[in-house]
């Protein structure tokens, strides 16, 4: 039997699996049936600068991550940094609204900046699911504009969307 | 016991450097958005499947490069050798060929990975099997690479072997 983690409290499930349940209904219903290639890339691209970062923060005892699936083989949050935090970004960047104007975009980036954010606060607070140690709550809304710029600049360079400088 | 874990990173650092050589050398800067793919594939598979058999103890991991404190699974091996050899797996991948040459095709990469494992597990901390085997590794990778080829396939829209075998394709220029 597949142990995949040895949390048996209801309590410790729910913060535990709560939010990927959550995330699953919200891309399910969000996400563009027909950009599905570039949902994928973009979620790759994600998963991967957010966890090589998870791994170096914790490593570095920056935050601490108490409660988590994998309880013995990493101490990074693989709910959260694995699927949660991706999902959403590639969510922004996949929704982006490219042809609208300048204001409407910085208000979609921001909303998405500040509405993460304050669900990460949230859940600083209450939950066990991280702890801050030596981090600041405006580290993760710098980090989280500087991803989602990235993750769009990289969604654009793979699908070609603009060509500035030709081909790579 | 300090040779020991010299040999230990010898064998890390090389395997990075060799498999960055081989990854410059044989994929071309055009092909670099195929070569991406089976990657980030690879490695979603692998993050998931190395944490679920560290965490089970099935595997360990005495010795590790980068992460040491965070991570029990092995970083090198799931997030940069496995990925990358799928890359070369999957660009070069003998599309038009029979179905026995496809399988030796499997079986080469296949077992040039379960014989480095195996060695490494004999001569170095890097690896050790607790309730594991090597026939375990070669089922698991053989489809692991099975299903990136679905992946592959799926992703650039390529057509069903039979009616690709017309067509005098090159592999890597899809």
């Amino acid at each position: 039997m597949i142990r995949i983690s040895n949390q048996s409290n209801i309590k410790k499930l729910l913060t535990l699996y709560g939010p990927i349940v959550l995330t699953v209904g919200v891309l399910f219903v969000f996400n563009p049936r027909k950009q599905l290639r570039k949902t994928h890339m973009v979620f790759f691209f994600n998963q991967t600068i957010t966890w090589l970062f998870i791994l170096f923060v914790v490593e570095k005892g920056i935050i601490k991550n108490p409660l988590r699936i994998f309880k013995h083989a990493s101490k990074a949050n693989f709910g959260l940094v694995f699927f949660v935090f991706p999902a959403l970004n590639t969510l922004y960047t996949v929704r982006f609204p490219e042809h609208k104007n300048n204001l409407i975009k910085l208000l979609y980036s921001s909303s998405f900046v500040v509405g993460q954010g304050i669900v990460e606060l949230l859940l600083e607070r209450y939950t066990e699911l991280f702890t801050y140690v030596k981090w600041r709550w405006y580290y993760s809304f710098i980090l989280r504009i500087v991803i989602s710029y990235l993750s769009r600049l990289y969604g654009k360079w793979f699908f070609n969307e603009e060509i500035e400088r030709g081909e790579p | 016991m300090k040779r020991a874990r010299s040999k230990d990173r010898t064998l890390l650092i090389g395997s990075w450097i060799v498999m960055s050589g081989i990854l410059f050398a044989f994929v071309p800067r055009r092909n670099s958005r195929q070569a991406i793919v089976p990657f980030f594939f690879m490695q979603f598979l692998t993050w998931i499947f190395g944490l679920i058999v560290v965490e089970n103890k099935l595997i360990t991991y005495p010795r590790r490069l980068f992460f040491t404190k965070v991570n029990q699974a092995s970083f090198t091996f799931e997030f940069f050798i496995f990925p990358a050899t799928c890359v070369l797996f999957n660009l070069y991948y003998p599309r038009t060929t029979s179905l026995i040459r496809k399988a030796i095709y499997y079986s080469a990469y296949i077992f040039t990975l379960t014989g480095l494992e195996v060695f490494a597990k004999i001569n170095t901390k890097t690896i050790r099997y607790m309730k594991w085997k090597w026939q375990y590794s070669f089922v698991s990778m053989w489809i692991f690479f099975y299903f990136s080829r679905l992946y592959y396939r799926w992703f650039f829209k390529e057509e069903p072997i039979s009616s690709s075998r017309k067509k005098d394709e090159n592999d890597t220029n899809i």
